[in-house]
C-alpha cells in the first residue's frame, strides 16, 4: 500500500537551486528534532539564505520552479496581529504565491499542523487589489495621490520634524502593533521612537488586552501555560475565551486533554463553539464570573479543601494589615522588630504571626522560605511609637469579605444553581492539575481586574500555580516579549517616552500617573495597524483627523486600509512572505522567522528600509544609529539586526542561530527542567521572589508591584482603599461607567454590547479575503436572542442598527437562541467599507478605571480598554439593506459579477 | 485498497479550515465549494440550535462521500464519472463530462457542483489577475480527473485530492485540520492510519437510506452537559 504522509514531507524537486536547501523540506526533516540548548542542524544552507545573499533570488526561485508541477514550497510564518505564530510554507509559481499550507515541522508533534482558514488563504490578500502598492502623500488641497518615495518620506520627515519642534517629540503618538509579532522590522519603529522620543501608544491595553489582575496579584505582565500543557490539564475551566474560534491552532490541545480524561468546562453568557467541544457549558450572567470564582473560593475554604502550604508560603495571606488604617503593617513599625537585611528600596519587609515561636516576625521579600505563620486570626501588634494596633491576616480579611459569596448568594448574581456553584467548587479544588484559562470576554470589562483577582485565587487555593499543566493563563494579545530586545529596540541616547490613547479621548485625569504630551498627541505614525477602524471610538479618531486636531497621519501597510486611505502620508510595506522578521508567540515555545518567499509587489519595501531613510530625513545627525542601506540590501541588513538579536538577547534565545531558524523553528530555553515551561516554576520550587521579568522592563521595575515578593490579594494603596477594592469583590456592570455618566443609558441601552472575534478575520486584517467573505456571505451581523428581537419587533434577516449615545453600526440580524437575553453580539473587523460605513468600535468608550492609575508602565500596569462595558440597543435600519459591497474580491469570470450569497451556509 | 477518510467529529471545531484549503489547492472558483461545514439544524454559522432540551453547534463537515454503491456514476450517461479500480475514488473525467448535471440530481448530499466555465482567476491588485490552486492537470488511466482551469460546463467535486493521493500524500483537508478531525488512509490495510484510528470506535455514515455505502465514515460528537442551559429567560433580565 502506499504509504500516507502529511503534504510537508513531499520530496523537493531535485534543481541545482535547491540542493542546498533539500534538508530544509526534505522528509528527513520534516520531524527534526532539535530543541533548546543543542547544536545547530549541520550543513543545510536554506532558501531564505541565500535570498538575503542576493536580493534577486526570489525571481530566481521562481523561475527555477517552472516546470516544477507544485510549484516550489518555502517556509515562513504567519504572523498578524495573531498569537498563532504558525509556520507556514508558500508554492511559488510565476513569482506568485498559489497555495499555502502548514510547515507542520514543530518538533513536538502534537503542535501540528499549526495554522488556520485565514493564514492559509493569504494568497488571496498578496496579489489581492487591496494589496498598497505605491507610496501615497496628500496636497494641501487634501487629495491623496500616488507619489515617489523621496517625494513622500521627505514629506513625511519634514512634518515629523515640525510637530515635534513646536509641540515637542512627545506629541507624536506611535502605535506599533506589538512585538512579538515582528522584532525587526515592527522593532525598528521602537527604535525610531526611541530615537526621537515620540511617544509609545502601548497596543497590549490599547487593544485591551492587558489583564490588570496580572500586576495587581503576581506583579508581572501575565504569565500562561504555553497550549501543550493544556493537555497535561485534567480539569481547565475557560472563563469567556472562545478557544475553538480564536485559538484555532491550539484548540486541539483542549481536545487531546478530554481524550486523556480531563474535562472541561466553560462558562460563558452565550453558545458558542468553545461550548459545543466542552464537557459542560455553565450559562453564566454576563460580567458575572468574579462572583461566581468568589463563591467558589469561599466553599474551597469553607469545606477545608485549601492549600494552606500554598497560601502561607507564596501568597500574602499571613501578612498583618491594620484594620483602622488599612494598610500593611511594615516590620519597622512594630516593637522589637526589625525589616530583614538587605531590603531594597522597591521591597518591604512586613509583619506576621508565627505560630509555631509564639511571636510576630519580620517577613522576608527576598525568598519564600517555609513557615509558620497564622493564616487567620486577629492580633494586639504592639508598636514603636506605643500604641497598639488591631491587625487582621491579610487571610482573616478575605474569608470575611467572602461571607458576601455563599452560593446562595451568588446564584442570584450569576444565574447559577447553588448546587452547582458548589460542585464545580469542589471538583476545582480536588482534581489535579487544574488550569484556568481566563478570557477576554471575562478580563475586558470596568472591572476586569478584580475578577481575574477572584480566578486567581482559586488557582491559589488549590495549589496548581507553578504545576505542569495548572495554574492560571490569559490569552489576549500577542503581548509577550520572551528574550532581551533593547539591543535593537533601544539605540544609543534613547528618549523612552510612552501614554496610553484613553487619556487623548478623556483628557488627563486627577489620578493620572503616566505622562501626557503638553498638547496632547498632534501626529501618529501607524505600522500594521488601523486605527480608524480598529481603535475605540474610532469616530471620534477620524473626527480629530477631520478637524486638524491630529495634524498628520503617517502609516505603513500592504492592505488599503482607511487609515492609509486617510493617511498624510502612506508607505506601501512587506507583507509576512516577503521580508525577513523575527517572531515569537505567548502559545508555544518556538523563535520562528518570517522569510522573503516572493517580492514585494511595486514600489512596496521593507519596513526597516523606510524607517532608516525616515529617521536619516528627519535628523541626518542620526546616521550612525540608522546606517543607510539600499532597498534591495534590505534583507542583508535585516539578517545584520536578526544576529544582533539573537546574540544579545539573554539566555532564553541566544543558544538559536540565523542558519538554524532559516530553516525552521528554534525553541526557547526555559528554566524549569522537562520538555515544557512551567510558570512560576523558580518562584514555587526555587524560592525566588515574585514577580517574575516582564520584558523589555528590567525586574526592579515591576517588584514594587508586590512589594512583599509575594503572590498578593490585599492591595493597600488607597485608591484600592478608597474603591473597597483591597480584596476581590464582585461589582456589577455598568454602574460605574455608562449609568453613571448617563442615568438614562440604563433604560436607553439595556443590552450589553459584546464584539467578538470571529474564526474569519485576526481583528481586522483577512476582512477583505474573498474566501472569508463568501464564508460570511459578504455580510456583517447581529446577533440576538429571539426573545430580545421579538421584544424590539425585529425578526431572522432584518438589516438592523445598534446604536447609543457615541455611535451606530448596522448589519442583518441572526436570532440565536444560544444568545444571553441580555446581550447583542456583532463580530468585529468589518472594515466599515462594508458596513453601510458604520463602525461598531463608534459605539464603545475608553474608560479608565482608577485602580489602573496607580502605577504607569506601559503595557504592564495602565489604563486598559474594557470593550464590553458597553450598553446598547437594537432597532431596525431606517435605510433598509445596502448593497453587499462587491468591489473587493471579484472573480474575473464573466458571468459572476459577485459572489454569490446563497452557494455556502445553505442546507445540502 | 480502498481510500477512506474518516472525520472525527468530537474533535472537528467548525473552524472550516478544511473547506478552504480544499478551495485553494484545487482551483475552485468563487461560489464553489466542494467541502463544506455545516451547523446542523441551521443555514447561520455561530448559531446555537435547541436539541431537545439543550443547546448544541453541531458541526458537520460534508463533501463527497466516495460512496462504493454511487448513484452518480450510475446516472452518468458518458461514464465520466468512475470509480477509480485501484482505490474506490470516485472519479470525474472531465474530457468526458458533458454537463447534463444528472450525476447532481442523483447525488443525495448535494456535493456536485457544477462550472459554467468559470476559472479560479481573481482581479487582483493595479489591474492584474491572479489564480490559485494546484497549476498541473492530472490524468489518472487516461482520465483527466483535475486541471486548474476546468473544460467549459463541467460537473466538479472532491476527488480525496487526487493530484497528491497518487503520489502518496494526504488529502489537503486531512494535512492542514488543525484539530487533526480528519484520518485518511486504505481502510482494507489492518495497518493503515485510518484502519487504527477507527480501531474499536463506532462510526456512523450518511444517507444510509441510500444504500451508498460511502467510503467517509463519522465519529459522533461527544454530548456536552449543560448548566441552565435554556431556562426561563424572561427572569434572566435583571443586568
Amino acid at each position: 500500500m502506499k504509504n500516507f504522509e502529511k503534504a510537508s514531507k513531499e520530496h523537493m524537486p531535485e534543481t541545482p537551486a535547491v540542493e542546498a536547501a533539500k534538508g530544509a523540506h526534505g522528509p528527513d526533516m520534516s520531524r527534526r528534532a532539535f530543541v533548546a540548548g543543542t547544536a545547530a542542524v549541520a550543513g543545510t544552507a536554506a532558501i531564505g539564505a541565500n535570498l538575503a545573499a542576493f536580493p534577486d533570488a526570489a525571481q530566481a526561485l521562481a523561475e527555477k520552479a517552472e516546470g516544477d508541477k507544485d510549484g516550489i514550497w518555502v517556509r515562513t510564518t504567519c504572523s498578524p496581529n495573531c498569537t498563532g505564530a504558525c509556520g507556514m510554507e508558500a508554492s511559488i509559481k510565476d513569482g506568485k504565491v498559489r497555495m499555502v499550507r502548514q510547515a507542520s515541522d514543530y518538533p513536538y508533534e502534537h503542535y501540528n499542523p499549526r495554522g488556520c482558514l485565514k493564514g492559509l488563504s493569504i494568497n488571496t490578500m498578496l496579489h489581492g487589489p487591496d494589496r498598497l502598492t505605491e507610496p501615497l502623500v496628500r496636497d494641501e488641497d487634501g487629495n491623496q495621490m500616488e507619489t515617489d518615495w523621496d517625494t513622500a518620506l521627505d514629506t513625511a520627515a519634514d512634518k515629523l520634524r515640525e510637530i515635534a519642534e513646536k509641540y515637542g517629540p512627545d506629541s507624536i503618538g506611535v502605535i506599533y502593533q506589538v512585538q512579538g509579532t515582528g522584532h525587526i522590522q515592527k522593532g525598528a519603529l521602537v527604535r525610531i521612537a526611541n530615537t526621537f522620543g515620540w511617544s509609545i501608544i502601548g497596543g497590549y491595553e490599547l487593544n485591551g488586552d492587558l489583564p490588570m489582575f496580572w500586576p495587581e496579584t503576581f506583579g508581572c505582565q501575565s504569565e500562561e501555560l504555553e497550549s501543550y500543557c493544556w493537555e497535561d490539564s485534567r480539569l481547565t475551566l475557560v472563563f469567556g475565551s472562545n478557544v475553538m474560534v480564536t485559538r484555532i491552532p491550539d484548540a486541539h490541545f483542549l481536545t487531546y486533554s478530554q481524550e486523556a480524561g480531563g474535562k472541561v468546562i466553560y462558562f460563558d453568557p452565550n453558545y458558542s463553539a468553545s461550548a459545543e467541544k466542552a464537557d459542560e457549558w455553565v450559562r453564566i450572567a454576563p460580567d458575572s464570573d468574579g462572583a461566581f470564582a468568589l463563591a467558589m473560593a469561599k466553599v474551597i475554604i469553607d469545606e477545608d479543601l485549601y492549600d494552606k502550604h500554598f497560601m502561607q508560603t507564596y501568597t500574602d495571606s499571613p501578612l498583618l494589615i491594620n484594620t483602622a488604617t488599612g494598610k500593611r503593617i511594615l516590620a519597622d513599625e512594630v516593637a522589637g522588630l526589625a525589616a530583614v537585611p538587605g531590603v531594597p528600596d522597591y521591597r518591604s519587609s512586613f509583619v506576621a504571626y508565627d505560630e509555631a515561636a509564639g511571636t510576630f516576625a519580620a517577613t522576608t521579600p527576598l525568598e519564600l522560605p517555609d513557615n509558620s505563620y497564622a493564616l487567620l486570626g486577629t492580633y494586639d501588634v504592639p508598636l514603636k511609637n506605643g500604641t497598639v494596633a488591631k491587625a487582621k491576616t491579610g487571610f482573616q480579611l478575605l474569608t470575611e469579605r467572602l461571607e458576601d459569596y455563599t452560593p446562595m448568594a451568588v446564584s442570584e448574581i450569576c444565574g447559577i444553581d447553588a448546587g452547582d456553584i458548589e460542585r464545580i467548587a469542589r471538583e476545582a479544588a480536588t482534581v489535579k492539575p487544574m488550569h484556568i484559562i481566563f478570557g477576554g470576554g471575562t478580563q475586558q470589562w470596568y472591572h476586569g481586574d478584580l475578577k481575574g483577582r477572584a480566578c486567581a485565587l482559586v488557582a491559589c487555593l488549590t495549589g496548581n500555580v507553578g504545576q505542569l499543566g495548572g495554574g492560571i493563563s490569559t490569552y489576549v494579545g500577542q503581548y509577550k516579549t520572551r528574550f532581551n530586545t533593547a539591543s535593537w529596540m533601544v539605540p544609543e541616547g534613547a528618549v523612552k517616552n510612552s501614554c496610553p490613547f484613553h487619556y487623548w479621548v478623556n483628557g488627563p485625569t486627577p489620578h493620572m500617573t503616566a505622562k501626557y504630551p503638553k498638547d496632547g498627541f498632534k501626529a501618529m505614525v501607524v505600522g500594521w495597524g488601523n486605527p480608524l477602524e480598529q481603535h475605540n471610538v474610532a469616530g471620534w479618531l477620524r473626527n480629530a483627523l477631520e478637524t486638524g486636531e491630529l495634524e498628520c497621519l503617517v502609516s505603513m501597510d500592504f492592505q488599503k486600509t482607511l487609515t492609509v486611505t486617510e493617511s498624510t502620508v502612506a508607505f506601501p510595506c512587506a507583507s509576512w512572505y516577503e521580508k525577513t522578521e523575527l517572531t515569537t508567540t505567548p502559545l508555544h515555545p518556538y523563535v520562528q522567522l518570517q522569510q522573503r518567499i516572493v517580492d514585494p509587489p511595486g514600489e512596496a519595501r521593507e519596513e526597516i528600509w523606510v524607517l532608516t531613510e525616515l529617521a536619516n530625513r528627519i535628523d541626518p545627525a542620526k546616521a550612525d544609529l540608522w546606517p543607510r542601506f539600499a532597498p534591495e540590501d534590505s534583507e542583508k541588513r535585516s539578517d545584520e539586526v536578526l544576529a544582533l538579536l539573537l546574540e544579545k538577547g539573554g539566555p532564553t534565545i541566544d543558544h538559536l542561530t540565523p542558519e538554524e531558524l532559516r530553516v525552521g523553528p528554534g525553541k526557547l530555553a526555559h528554566a524549569n527542567p522537562g520538555e515544557k515551561k512551567i510558570p512560576f516554576w523558580e518562584q514555587v520550587n526555587n524560592r525566588v521572589p515574585f514577580p517574575t521579568v516582564s520584558r523589555p522592563n528590567p525586574l526592579d521595575a515591576t517588584s514594587k508591584f508586590v512589594r512583599s515578593g509575594r503572590i498578593e490579594f490585599y492591595r493597600d494603596e488607597d485608591t484600592f482603599l478608597d474603591l473597597d477594592e483591597q480584596l476581590p469583590c464582585h461589582k456589577p456592570p455598568f454602574e460605574d461607567t455608562e449609568y453613571k455618566d448617563d442615568p438614562a443609558a440604563r433604560e436607553l441601552y439595556p443590552l450589553g454590547y459584546t464584539t467578538r472575534n470571529s474564526a474569519f478575520r485576526v481583528h481586522a486584517t483577512y476582512v477583505n479575503n474573498p474566501f472569508m467573505l463568501e464564508l460570511q456571505d459578504n455580510t456583517p451581523k447581529v446577533w440576538l436572542n429571539p426573545q430580545t428581537a421579538a421584544e424590539r419587533g425585529l425578526k431572522n434577516g432584518d438589516w438592523v442598527e445598534v446604536y447609543n449615545s457615541r455611535g451606530t453600526v448596522q448589519g442583518q440580524l441572526v436570532e440565536d437562541p444560544g444568545v444571553y437575553p441580555t446581550q447583542c453580539i456583532f463580530d468585529q473587523g468589518w472594515w466599515s467599507h462594508y458596513d453601510n460605513g458604520t463602525s461598531y468600535n463608534s459605539l464603545i468608550w475608553p474608560w479608565i478605571n482608577p485602580t489602573n492609575e496607580v502605577y504607569y508602565m506601559v503595557s504592564v500596569w495602565s489604563p486598559n480598554m474594557a470593550w464590553n462595558e458597553t450598553a446598547c440597543n437594537v432597532r431596525l435600519c431606517n435605510g433598509g439593506r445596502p448593497e453587499v459591497v462587491q468591489d473587493t474580491g471579484k472573480s474575473t469570470a464573466n458571468g459572476v459579477p459577485k459572489a454569490n450569497p446563497v452557494e455556502y451556509g445553505t442546507e445540502a | 485498497m480502498r481510500y477512506a477518510m474518516a472525520i472525527d467529529l468530537s474533535r472537528c471545531i467548525g473552524c472550516r479550515t478544511c473547506a478552504v484549503v480544499c478551495k485553494d489547492f484545487n482551483a475552485q472558483p468563487q461560489g464553489t465549494w466542494w467541502n463544506r461545514v455545516f451547523t446542523s439544524g441551521t443555514p447561520e454559522y455561530d448559531v446555537a440550535v435547541p436539541v431537545n432540551d439543550q443547546l448544541r453547534m453541531e458541526f458537520v463537515p460534508i463533501s463527497c462521500q466516495h460512496c462504493s454503491n454511487a448513484p452518480c456514476e450510475t446516472a452518468c450517461p458518458t461514464q465520466a464519472t468512475y470509480t477509480d479500480h485501484d482505490t474506490g475514488t470516485v472519479l470525474i473525467d472531465y474530457d468526458r463530462c458533458i454537463g447534463c448535471r444528472m450525476c447532481a440530481s442523483a447525488c443525495p448530499y448535494g456535493v456536485r457542483q457544477f462550472n459554467w466555465g468559470s476559472p479560479a482567476e481573481m482581479v487582483g491588485m493595479d489591474g492584474s489577475v491572479y489564480e490559485y490552486g494546484y497549476p498541473e492537470e492530472c490524468r489518472q488511466d487516461g482520465h483527466l480527473v483535475y486541471a486548474p482551469r476546468r473544460p467549459e460546463g463541467v460537473m466538479e467535486k472532491c476527488t480525496f485530492c487526487v493530484q497528491y493521493t497518487s503520489k502518496g500524500i494526504e488529502p489537503v483537508c486531512c494535512s492542514a485540520c488543525p484539530g487533526n478531525a480528519r484520518i485518511f488512509g486504505d481502510k482494507d490495510d489492518p495497518d493503515s492510519k485510518i484502519s487504527k484510528y477507527l480501531d474499536g470506535k463506532e462510526t456512523f455514515t450518511l444517507g444510509d437510506e441510500y444504500h451508498t455505502e460511502p467510503n467517509v465514515h463519522y465519529l459522533a460528537s461527544r454530548k456536552v452537559s449543560q448548566v441552565n442551559p435554556l431556562g426561563d429567560s424572561s427572569g434572566e433580565k435583571g443586568e
